[in-house]
This record gives structure tokens, sequence and C-alpha cells, in this order.
């Protein structure tokens, strides 16, 4: 008999429980009345956008950073001597004038390249050293594809035995990495004065896969930056001795980076500002 | 520059497919911008008969012309220069002529009566020459065969050379390039002067040459040419001056030109006897002086006074400057139609100085360009020479038997160069083979004596970039072609000490500021003086830095503060329509005289110790957030300290409080400076009526900067986490009275100091103002949360905590409490 109320006393205690947990839930029992329709477009969740160079430099870093090289910085308002004498361009150089300075006064000037920070990395750090430069550079120009302040990475690895196969190779890593595995390099000779041999990097065309197209203008290929090994006397300038060292260094203009990798038709989108473009990122 | 490619031919043996040609040369390092193949497409006709169009009151006429397919074709043309049997050029329908973006069609003219398929061409039309009145004549062809059977049609290459190669800015530079891609070697011409164009005379006694400025000129050479007949020049000269852009003047200068883009040597021909007369009164012997500008006036070829100073060279007749050297020449010693004698100047001038003329004067010429480059001092006495023997057979006359060359100052010689299979497959990083480097040099002009592995090099005269190893090595790399080297990535020797892998602060504080609703906007680092001045952010009271060659006024000065450009750039969203716009942006900006110490990685010799120091680029922070009304603005305000705050938090740098403060460009009673551990790091407000009138700013505006190197502690506290508490917190709301004019902040600080460590946290929740308070006091309420690590506290401990709480309001903001 004690058996069976106890029974009873619990399985109407159970049905009480239940019911008080349903009620404190918030239902009615009727579950049907409570059906919402799921596909109604729920608010989006709000955020804001990074502007296309940053995801650029993001992607360069992580790219770089897993071939051991770390980012460093230096003084958008520099010396002319850094920003030219130091890496062999001694005053008077005729390609002092292709790269339309900005000047302060005549010992000051905004850099025109990320390059004097080869120099000044080289006497902070040494040999070896592996080492990125993402910053703005300025140029006194200004037209559809020119800007008067612009995004450049320079690169510069400093060893022993470094050759022009490993600039190659290491270039071609960051085009396969930064455009899809599927992309051709090409080196062709080139000169620039704190390199020597110099190149410039072409990668294989995204639109026409090198066949030839209007973005390659019909060459399959398309420009992508400079670079070279590292002229000794910048090594010198940099109190590296050429002949235990000897590296590699390159530089890219972020913009022409952005462009071929999200498509942007035109530059000058990028200094706009205007929302509409930035935020779909 | 423009280059011929039947020009190219006179040099070397080119005859592999044009492609092939034009690839040699961007594999090797020439650029080569664009191909000019010249018109194709175009075939010759014979007129056979030809009549008025009675509509026409211009004298357009019917041309029925044969084209080779048995039915004539009727065109029409406004040429008044046809004879029936004339062969003229024909583009037919879909021909694509040069210069023009579409292809020819059918033409409907008179109102649609009759249709012109086609047209016959103008040798402008066809770049053939320069005259476009009418229709150009062939000498021969069969109708229908295609043009270039019955006119020479020259392809024309537009290359880019780059700065150390200026011995590639001529035919034959490119020649040799060319040739050595496809596996071929260049025949240099011949300069030497005939000997039947020599005249017994000797220039002793006819010109004497003073060079008084060796460092500007390091080598001066003259020939004299007499009795020459000025005259336009033959054809094909006038064509190949044409094909690469030049305009032919008459049969002496067009040598010089020639010359100067066949050989890579500019070249000056004055008129002898306006030489001597432009002396003065003196009348003996001409004399060449090369000196420094005086700031004397020289009328130069284009009819433009320009004077040439202490930093220009000049040439002189006597004492008189009749030519900036290196840059152009001048009007009054020019030759002409009436000249009979010429006094050719082939020179070497010092490349830096010509480059700062030709700026300084505003003039760029192929001479100057040439010059700039730092041309070699081995090249005028050929070019001279070729000059003079081309003028003497194209105007008749005869070469003085001498020339004079004064060797001023000759320039280094290049020493050979010692290099080595081993070091050059070393620095490639592929195994190159001693004697086909060796074979790639000799093709470039360089002397290459090989023993075994081992090369001395000797660089041709031509090429002064060459001069170390290097250089070598960069020559046989890109003559074998960079296709050759292997892709492979350098070892890891690199020491760990100074690596560490890391998420720099700028990517840290731009997901917190992306997180927060805002967008990226990136402004330039100049900006004009009104805006700098409008607002001033963080960059305070501080002058901002002038270019001395900004490319605008709006351009002008660097920023001091990132705040005018953000402003800027969300007026200009709001112009276009967008609505609630946040925007930030990260950058540096430029405080003159605030460097501490030298920039990282200066140079041991201290020369940077007698410069102006540079300028301090603290890393800023600006954000704004746009709002319609006051109390949106107000909440954007409290959203960008927020901001900040929680940015302080997470780079370890502790609170940042604001304190109320006049900043100007914002609004008065809403705005303050941001304080994080004692020191100034920000400002916030909303943009004052004037600001937002100077950007044509719609609405409102909340702002703030922030500098965040002083947010970034040097030794961060490590990240901790702690076990949750234990015991319960008792949680008690407190309500008081305060003055209307008390602040928030300085109730929160007596809060928390008189709650001591016992008080977990205090939030102020809220405000109420009423009739039953009077107009001179407000009601706050905080909600206080009180917790003891190791025990559980008593409703008597809270109430005691509640009461020194009290008697700290009362003290510090005059607050009552309210029961």
């Amino acid at each position: 008999m004690g058996q069976v109320v106890n029974a009873v006393v619990e399985r109407v205690t159970d049905a009480i429980e239940e019911r008080r947990a349903a009620l404190a839930a918030g239902g009615t029992g009727d579950e049907s009345a409570e059906a919402i329709d799921l596909t109604w477009p729920p608010a989006p969740l709000q955020r804001g956008h990074l502007h296309p160079v940053s995801r650029v430099f993001r992607d360069v870093r992580r790219i770089f950073s897993q071939l051991g090289y770390i980012a460093v910085s230096g003084p958008e308002v520099e010396y002319d001597r850094y920003n030219f004498t130091l890496v062999n361009m001694p005053p008077g150089h005729p390609s002092r004038d292709t790269q339309d300075t900005f000047f302060i006064d005549d010992a000051r000037l905004l850099r025109t390249h990320t390059s004097p920070v080869q120099v000044r990395s080289m006497l902070i750090r040494g040999a070896p050293q592996r080492v990125i430069v993402p910053g703005k550079a300025y140029r006194r120009d200004y037209d559809a594809t020119h800007f008067p302040m612009f995004f450049q990475v320079e690169g510069m690895c400093i060893d022993k035995g470094i050759a022009l196969c490993d600039l190659k190779g290491t270039l071609e890593f960051f085009a396969r990495s930064m455009f899809g595995v599927d992309r051709a390099i090409r080196l062709r000779p080139h000169h620039f004065e704190f390199t020597e041999p110099s190149i410039e990097l072409d990668v294989s065309c995204a639109v026409c896969g090198g066949e030839g197209c209007r973005l390659c203008k019909g060459s399959g290929w398309l420009e992508l930056l400079g670079g070279g090994m590292v002229h000794p006397n910048v090594l010198r300038n940099g109190n590296v001795d050429p002949a235990v060292y000897s590296g590699f260094a390159f530089g890219m203009g972020v913009e022409r980076i952005a462009i071929l990798a999200y498509g942007i038709e035109d530059g000058r989108l990028l200094y706009e500002n205007d929302v509409r473009f930035v935020s779909q990122g | 520059m423009k280059i011929s490619l039947e020009w190219l031919r006179d040099y070397a043996v080119l005859d592999a497919p044009l492609d092939t040609l034009v690839q040699g040369l961007i594999d090797t390092g020439t650029e080569v911008e664009h191909v000019s193949r010249g018109p194709a497409g175009i075939i010759v006709a014979r007129i056979l008969a030809l009549a008025p169009v009675p509509e026409s009151t211009k004298g357009v006429l019917f041309a029925d012309i044969d084209i080779g397919r048995g039915e004539p074709v009727r065109v029409l043309t406004g040429a008044a220069n046809l004879n029936v049997g004339d062969l003229v050029p024909y583009a037919p329908p879909g021909t694509l002529l040069p210069g023009w973006d579409e292809p020819l069609g059918v033409r409907a003219m008179f109102g649609g009566k009759y249709q012109s398929p086609g047209m016959l061409c103008s040798a402008v039309e066809l770049s053939l020459g320069e005259d476009a009145a009418g229709i150009h004549h062939l000498d021969h062809g069969l109708p229908g065969a295609p043009l270039h059977e019955a006119v020479t049609l020259d392809t024309v290459l537009e290359v880019e050379v780059t700065t150390n190669r200026p011995d590639c800015l001529c035919h034959v530079g490119i020649a040799r390039e060319m040739a050595a891609a496809v596996g071929e070697t260049v025949r240099e011409p011949d300069t030497e002067v005939p000997a039947g164009l020599l005249s017994a005379a000797s220039m002793a006694r006819r010109v004497e040459v003073d060079v008084e400025d060796a460092e500007g000129c390091p080598r001066f050479a003259m020939r004299i040419i007499e009795n020459v007949a000025v005259a336009p020049s033959p054809e094909w000269l006038q064509r190949r001056l044409r094909a690469v852009g030049l305009r032919p003047i008459n049969n002496v200068v067009d040598v010089t030109n020639y010359v100067a883009r066949e050989l890579g040597q500019p070249l000056h021909a004055f008129d002898l006897d306006r030489f001597s007369a432009a002396q003065g009164s003196d009348g003996g012997t001409p004399r060449v002086v090369v000196r420094r500008g005086r700031n004397e006036q020289v009328l130069c070829l284009d009819g433009v006074k320009r004077s040439v100073g202490p930093e220009d060279i000049a040439v002189c007749a006597g004492e008189v400057a009749v030519s900036i050297a290196g840059v152009i020449g001048g009007a009054g010693t020019a030759v002409d139609d009436a000249t009979r004698n010429v006094l050719l100047e082939a020179a070497s001038w010092d490349g830096p100085t010509v480059r700062a003329t030709s700026k300084r004067l505003g003039v760029r010429t192929d001479a100057s360009t040439l010059f700039e480059k730092g041309l070699s001092d081995t090249l005028p006495p050929g070019a001279l020479d070729r000059a003079a023997a081309l003028i003497a057979e194209l105007a008749g006359g005869h070469v003085l038997q001498d020339r004079v060359d004064v060797r001023a100052r000759p320039l280094p010689v290049i020493a050979p160069i010692e290099v080595s299979g081993a070091i050059l497959s070393r620095q490639l990083g592929y195994p190159v083979d001693t004697t086909e480097a060796a074979t790639a040099l000799a093709r470039l002009g360089f002397g290459v004596e090989q023993r075994g592995d081992e090369l001395t090099v000797t660089p041709p005269h031509f090429r002064r970039d060459v001069s170390i190893v290097e250089d070598v090595v960069e020559e046989v790399g890109r003559s074998l072609g960079y296709e050759r080297v292997p892709s492979t990535l350098p070892g890891r020797r690199t020491p760990v000490s100074g690596l560490a892998a890391d998420t720099p602060v700028e990517d840290r504080v731009k997901d917190v500021l992306v997180g927060a609703g805002f967008d990226e906007a990136i402004s330039w680092s100049f900006v004009s003086r009104p805006h700098a001045a409008a607002v001033a952010g963080f960059g305070g009271a501080r002058s901002p830095i002038p270019l001395r060659n900004p490319l605008s006024e709006d351009w002008s000065v660097l920023r001091t503060s990132l705040v005018p450009g953000v402003v800027e750039a969300v007026a200009g969203n709001l112009r276009r329509g967008v609505e609630d716009v946040r925007l930030f942006e990260l950058g540096r900006a430029f405080w003159e005289g605030e460097r501490r110490g030298q920039v990282a990685g200066s140079t041991p010799d201290g020369a940077d110790a007698k410069l102006p120091p540079l300028p301090a680029e603290p890393l800023l922070l600006a954000a704004a957030v746009s709002a319609p009304d006051a109390s949106a603005a107000a909440a954007g305000i409290r959203h960008l300290q927020a901001v900040v705050g929680r940015l302080a938090g997470d780079l370890g740098a502790g609170t940042v409080d604001t304190m109320p403060a006049t900043v100007p460009g914002l609004r008065i009673g809403r705005s303050g400076r941001m304080v994080c551990n004692g020191r100034d790091v920000g400002v916030v407000g909303e943009v004052d009526a004037d600001t937002a009138a100077h950007f044509e700013l719609r609405g409102r505006l909340a702002v703030a900067e922030v500098q965040l190197d002083a947010l970034i502690p040097e030794h961060p506290a490590p990240r901790r986490y702690l076990a949750p508490p234990r015991h319960p917190a008792v949680v008690q709301d407190l309500a008081v009275t305060v003055p209307v004019e008390a602040l928030a902040g300085d109730a929160l600080r007596a809060v928390r100091e008189a709650g001591g460590t016992l008080l977990e946290s205090v939030v102020l929740y809220d405000e109420y103002r009423g009739e039953n308070l009077g107009p001179a006091r407000k009601g706050w309420t905080f909600r206080l949360a009180f917790r003891a690590p190791d025990r559980t506290l008593t409703s008597a401990d809270a109430q005691s905590l509640q009461d020194a709480i009290a008697v700290g309001l009362r003290v510090r903001c005059g607050a009552e409490v309210r029961r």
C-alpha cells in the first residue's frame, strides 16, 4: 500500500514539476502559437571595415612572417642622405630626378621610398637579418595612376651565401601565396641604384591566365615589384661586410597589389575615403 | 625613345621575326613600351576615272579606282592633286589607320545619297610624311598589292632605357643589345672621314679653343667643314628622322641630329662666320671659350632669351656666350640656308651640371637628356668625324684635315674586372658555364680573357656603368636569362634574439575600431593651412611643417593631427548621401622639434648631428561619428570615449579619464582632454559650428584623437586569469542629491577612494532632476557591489562601507543621501 502511495505521489510530483518547468520557460503548452518566421532576415550584425590597403599589409605580413621576417619601420620625414646618398644615389645622380621629391629643407624630405630603412635596419640589426618594412612613401606626382602619398612594402634578407635564386624563390612564394598557387612569375632585368643585379618581377595575369587581355595589355604578364641583390655599397653603408654577407631586397607598391588582388578598377578609389567603397571589405 | 627597326638593320643582322627581336630586348632588360608596325591593310590603287560630285561646292570628286579585283570601286575624295592613272594608297573598310581609335567604315556622304567605302590616304594619314594637303602618290606598285610592296614601311619601337644605360639611347646601342639577345654581333659604323672629303687646310689658325672649365667640360672636340651648300636633306635621312619623331630642318642640322640618334653623342653645329661675327670687333681668329656663365643672356634657338650664371656652362665666342652647354644652342650662331662654313662641336659635359641647368631653365632637349646621364668621354671624336663626313657628303664642301680635341679632364679609365665561373654561379644560384658567359659578354662589347674558370673582363669604353663584380654578374645573368635561375628559399640561420611573432599594435587597434562599427579612412599626410588651423585635434597649438615644394596650397603643410583629414572624409561621405558615418584613421603626424634623440639606425659617423633634427612622428588614432542632432552627437562622444577606454584596457595602459577642457575647433561644454596615468593622451568632443562650416559639414560630428604610442606601456603587464570569486557580493543602491554643477568623474573617484578594496564595482546609472529637488540640485543613484575575497560580507559590513562612501561624497561633491 505504502509503495503504491509513494509511486502515486512521485508521479503527481513529477507532473507538477514538469508543468512548473514549462511555465518557467514561458511556455503555454500550445507550441504552434509561438512559431516564428525563420526566413525573415535578421538585422545584420554591424561592424566597420578595414581599408583595402590595410588588408594587403596584413596579407603581406602574414606571408613573410611565415618565412621568418619581422616588420620594422623608419621615419617618413627622412634625411636626404638616407633616402638617396646611402642607397647609392649621391648628389647629382640622375635617378634623383626621377623620384620627384617633396623637400622640407636642404637636408630633410618626405622619403620617396621605403628603401632608406634598408640601411637603418642594417645599422640596428646587423647581419643576418630578415625584415619587411610596410610604410608610406611620397612623390610629387599626381595623376590617374600616381599619388603623392602611397604605400610600399620593402623586404630585405641578409645572410651568408644569399644568391639571386633565393630572391626568385622568395618572390615566387609570395606571389603564389598572395595571388594563388597557379600563378607563374618571371624576372626581367632592370636597374635600381641600390641593387646589383636588379630585376623586376612579373606575375602571370589573373584575368587571362597568360593568354593576353586588356588588363595585361596583351602580354599575359603584370608587373608586380622591383628588387635585386643588395649593392655592396649599400651593405657597406649599413656596416655589413659585403665580403662575408650578401642579401637581396625588394619593394612593392601596395596599391598595385590591392588593385591586382581585389580587382579594383581605378587606384584613385583607394584615396577617396568613400565608405560605399571601403565597406565592401 | 623611338627606335627605327630599318635603321637598326644598318648595324646588325636582325632577320629574326619582329616578336623575337622585341622579346629579346625585353628579356635582357630594355623595356619596349610600344611597337608601331606602320599602317596595315592598305593596298595600292590606280585611278581609273574622276568626276565631280554634282552636289559638292568644295570640289569633292568621285574616284573610280582599280584595286586588282576586276570591278572598280567608287570612293569620294576631296583631294585636288589626283589625275587618272595615278597610283595611290587605298584604305578599304576595316582598316585601322595609325593613331585612329576605330577601323574605317563605309562613309555616307551628301545626306546619305552617296557611299564611300574606305578612303584614299595622304602621307600624314599613313605616317609616311608630313604632307596632309593631298593624296600620297606612289612611284610604283600593282593595283591590289599591299602597300609595303610599293613603299618602305618602317617598324618603330618605343623603348624605355634605364638611367644607367645612356649608351642605349641611340640606334647603335639598341642594335648591340638586340643583336646580343638573338646571338648576333653589332657592326659599328665607320666614323673615319674619307680622304676624298678632307681638305688640305688645317684647323690651326682657323680657330682657337680654350677650355677654362675642366670640371664642367672633360672633353671638347671641333671640326670645320668649309663651303657647304645648306639644303633639305635627302629623302632617306628625312624619313629616318621623322620615324624617330624628329622634324627635318636642313642637311647640316639633320646630320647632327642623325648622328646623335645613331651614336648617342649629341653634337652642335655653329655657323663659323656668324661665330666670328659674334665675337665682336676684335675680328681675329675665332676663339671658342668654354667657361661658367657670368649672369649673361643667351638668345636660344627657340627664340627665348635665357640667363646663364656660375652654375651653368657656356660656350663663348671670345667673351660672348653664344650657347648653353649641353642644353640648347644660341640663335645668333645657328646654321641656316645662308651658312657656308660649319664649326662642328662634340663635347663631354659634366652630367650633374647639365642636369641642374636643364632643371633650372626648364629646358629638356635631346642633348640634355643624354648629357645629364654622364656620357663617356670616349664618344666625341668618332661622332664628330662621322657627322663631319656626312655633312661634307650631303652638303658638299670639305672637312679640314685635322680636328681640335681638348681633353681638359680625362675621366678615369675603367679597370678590368676579375671574375670567375664560380663567382657567377654562386651569385646567380645555378652552375654558369664560364665559356658561355664569356661569349655573352663579348657580344655586348666587353673585352674578355678566359683562363679556365677565370675571366678578366674589360668593359667597353661606352659602359661607364660597369665597374664591379656585381655589375658583371648582372650582365651575364641577364644575357643568359633569368628563367635559368632556380627558385629557392634561403636557409634559416637567423638568430632568434630580437625575433618574436607579434600582432602589431596597429592591427589590434584597428580590430577594436572595426568591431565598434568604424570604417577605416586613409587621408593625405599633407593638409592645407586653413584645414590645419580649423581643427587641431591632439596636435594642439603646434605649427605644421611646410613643404618647400608642395603640389598645391591644399597640400602645403604636414599634418600635426589626423582630425582635419577625418573630418573632411566624413563631410565628403555625408555629401554623397551616406548616413551615420563612422570613420577612423590610424597614422603618423609630424611634430617639429619634439623628437627625443636620434632615429634608430643612424650612421655611427655622427653626420646627422649637424643637420636639423627630424620631427617626432607620433602614432595617432582619430575617429569620428556623425550625428543628426545634439543628443545623437552626445551619444557619439560617449561611444568614442568607450572605444578609447576599451583600447587603453586592451593595450594594458589602464584607465582613461576625460577632463572637461576647451579644445580649439570643438564645442565649449562638449569637449575635453583624455588623461591616462597622469598624462594627456588625447582629446574628445563635438566639432563646433565654425569648424563644421569650414568643412561644409552637414549635421553634427563627434570626434576623438588619441596618441597611441602614449597608450602602450613600456613593460605591459602579463595577462592573468584569476579564479572566479567564491563568496557572494552584496549589491546596494545609493541615492544622493548633488549640486547641478557636480561632475560624475569627481564623484566616482570619491566613491572608489572611500570604498577601498572591498568595493568591487560602482556604476552611476541614473540622474534625476525634478521640482522636488529644486533648480540647484540633481539626484544620482550609484549601484555599489561589495565583495571580500575570503568571507561573505554581512549587511552590517556593507552598511558601514556605504556610510563611508556617503561621507566621502559629501566632502568631495556636497552630496546629501536621499532616504
